[in-house]
């Protein structure tokens, strides 16, 4: 009876009072999560296009920016230009290179100080397009293409191919 | 079609896993199906994705593809003959009091909601950028990572000097799929979680001797919430929680190999510890840590030299990795600066708001709920009230990471070292939360070791 008493008091009581408290602030925060969750949707890009959704406002980002790089030559290089420390375009920069493989990828960041100079030292012969993101592609960057809010594509036209 | 392939994935997987489990088993007379099952899990995503690494040296597409599943099969059948020979008999540990059943039905239903989870939301960032890039990009390929991939300098961000485990457990996924697809991609996160809580379930029950601590352990472990509901979650996409399931993998069959003496419980302990730098890099940490506490066992039960040979497969493993790195010079931004005296002194500094801000996360309830407080109360439980010698080993064991993870930002080249431990930290955390459950487990089960074994886990434990 005592050895029984002697464990409730030391082992069964406080671990009791820990798991309890442990489930309820464990609980407060989980369930707000699991409330609010739908399965789904099941699609290949799931995950970049809940991204793409909140970053350019658009439902099938993924498709687009594939069908946009997919116009362009696989042997070149595309550059990204973006704002210096801006999270939001700094990760559609990343999400750009996932799906731009298997080209290289030059993310620039641009400040207002360095803009100019970046855009000028862009060598435009040897990329294959140019994305514009946070902001809209300076005149005689032509044709510009609209993949979602805040970003553009500047493809490498046919025409402006070197001369044999 | 894409669920066809799916299960193909999964049955393969699991069929090398079974299979490998089965052999390192040998010498069990009983085998408990569910352990048996997450320990497939996790023994055949290490073992398929060793095979797709090592095999794609040489080969790719198809051809890498049918052998490896031939592999498996290969495995599954010789672990399903050498246990037939041995008259191993299978059982299902049904639970057979209301609490049992209580805890188990909340721990069905727990798996359920991870599940659940896995289905609603995407990758989180780094799952997307630093683990599945690199299936997506090994798919393109054919089924091997290209070798521009590693020294794309435009890519360093993706890290590709980052071990495989994952991506190619994700690519075997792919290439049965036939298709990149990141939604279904999510299920093989939950099957983490589902072995981590099983195999706390039956570690729990073998080293305590009862049940429900460690199912009440199990059940527990849902409610951390930087596990189910915050940003590199068990259902994100990230290898933390994955690394965090091995090195409980490791430590609980470490415990059990110090209480059986039982040589299949080293075995399991090898390979599990084996495969921790393989999932991460701080896994080499953990693995040293595992190796050390090992070797102290061995040391302790006076094995001879033979046994000692199984604290090297991971040292293998780090070894090839390592060798295969400075063939292909991967590109890498720097993270750490190279450890020196000058650095680290340089740095001295920085150790005070380190501590409170490694100390402020592990009290952060909103991440972390009761848990590291609770842990501490464990430990004094084990050390004071029960004078258990495993106190050593697993405090050893949580916190030997703790101290090294949060003196690596000494080294931080990030230009404010606090924001690189806040983007981080919590996430390291969850590579020893699940070995400190088992600690707890241990705690509440009290004098436990009086009573018998529930359900006769292997009384015949021959060597």
């Amino acid at each position: 009876m005592r050895h029984r008493t002697n464990f409730l008091i030391r082992y069964a009581l406080p671990w009791a009072i820990f798991g309890v408290a442990f489930v309820l602030l464990g609980a407060f925060q989980i369930w707000p999560t699991v409330r609010g969750s739908t399965f789904g949707p099941v699609l290949p890009y799931h995950t970049t296009n809940s991204y793409l959704i909140s970053l350019l406002k658009i439902r099938d980002g993924s498709e687009r920016l594939q069908r946009a790089l997919a116009a362009l030559p696989a042997d070149r290089p595309v550059a990204v230009l973006l704002p210096k420390d801006d999270e939001r375009w700094i990760f559609v920069g990343y999400l750009i290179g996932y799906f731009a493989w298997p080209r290289e990828v030059q993310i620039a960041p641009l400040t207002k100080l360095n803009a100019a100079h970046e855009l000028h030292a862009l060598d435009r012969d040897s990329l294959g397009g140019i994305f514009f993101a946070g902001f809209p592609p300076p005149p005689g960057f032509s044709p510009a293409l609209s993949i979602g809010a805040g970003l553009t594509m500047v493809p490498k036209m046919v025409n402006a191919e070197p001369a044999p | 079609m894409i669920f066809l392939g799916v299960l193909g994935a999964l049955l393969t997987l699991l069929a090398a896993g079974f299979g490998l489990t089965l052999l390192l088993l040998r010498g069990r007379a009983q085998i408990n199906l569910l352990e048996a099952a997450a320990l497939a899990w996790l023994f055949g995503s290490g073992a398929i994705s060793l095979f797709l690494w090592g095999g794609g040296l040489v080969a790719k597409g198809a051809p890498l593809q049918l052998g490896i599943t031939a592999l498996a099969v290969f495995f599954a059948a010789y672990g399903a003959i050498e246990a037939r020979r041995r008259q191993v008999k299978f059982y299902f540990p049904k639970p057979r009091h209301p609490i049992e059943w209580i805890l188990a039905g909340a721990i069905a239903l727990e798996g359920a909601i991870i599940f659940f989870s896995a289905g609603s939301h995407g990758l989180g960032w780094d799952g997307l950028l630093n683990w599945e890039v690199k299936a997506r990009y090994a798919f393109l390929n054919d089924g091997v990572i290209p070798a521009a991939y590693y020294h794309s300098a435009s890519r360093a961000y993706t890290h590709p000097g980052y071990p495989l485990l994952i991506p190619l457990t994700e690519l075997w996924f792919y290439r049965w799929m036939g298709e990149i697809n990141q939604f279904f991609i999510k299920l093989i996160f939950p099957l983490y979680y589902a072995a981590g809580a099983i195999l706390l379930a039956t570690a729990g029950t073998r080293l305590t001797n009862r049940r429900w601590p460690g199912l009440a352990a199990s059940a527990l472990l849902f409610f951390v919430p930087a596990l189910t509901s915050a940003p590199g979650d068990a259902a994100g996409g990230y290898a933390d929680f994955p690394l965090g399931v091995l090195y409980l993998c490791s430590f609980a069959y470490l415990l059990l190999f110090s209480k059986s003496g039982a040589a299949f419980d080293l075995r399991v302990f090898a390979i599990a510890t084996a495969l921790l730098p393989w999932a991460k890099r701080e896994g080499a940490i953990l693995w040293f840590v595992a190796v050390l506490c090992g070797a102290a066992i061995l040391w302790r039960r006076r094995e001879k030299l033979p046994a000692y040979l199984w604290l090297l497969p991971g040292l293998f493993v780090i070894l090839a990795w390592k060798l295969f790195l400075h063939f292909m010079h991967p590109a890498e931004g720097v993270e750490f600066l190279p450890l020196s005296l000058a650095t680290v002194s340089g740095n001295l500094p920085r150790l005070g708001p380190i501590f409170r801000m490694a100390l402020g996360e592990m009290l952060e309830t909103t991440r972390w709920s009761l848990f590291w407080p609770g842990l501490t109360i464990a430990f004094l439980y084990l050390a004071v009230g029960m004078r258990d010698r495993r106190f050593f080993i697993l405090a050893f064991a949580v916190g030997t990471p703790l101290v090294v993870y949060s003196a690596a930002y000494l080294l931080s080249a990030w230009p404010d070292y606090s924001l690189h431990l806040g983007a981080s930290f919590s996430r390291l955390l969850l590579h020893v939360m699940p070995v400190g459950w088992l600690a707890i487990a241990l705690a509440v089960s009290g004098s436990a070791a009086a009573s018998p074994p529930p359900d006769n886990p292997d009384q015949s434990q021959n060597r």
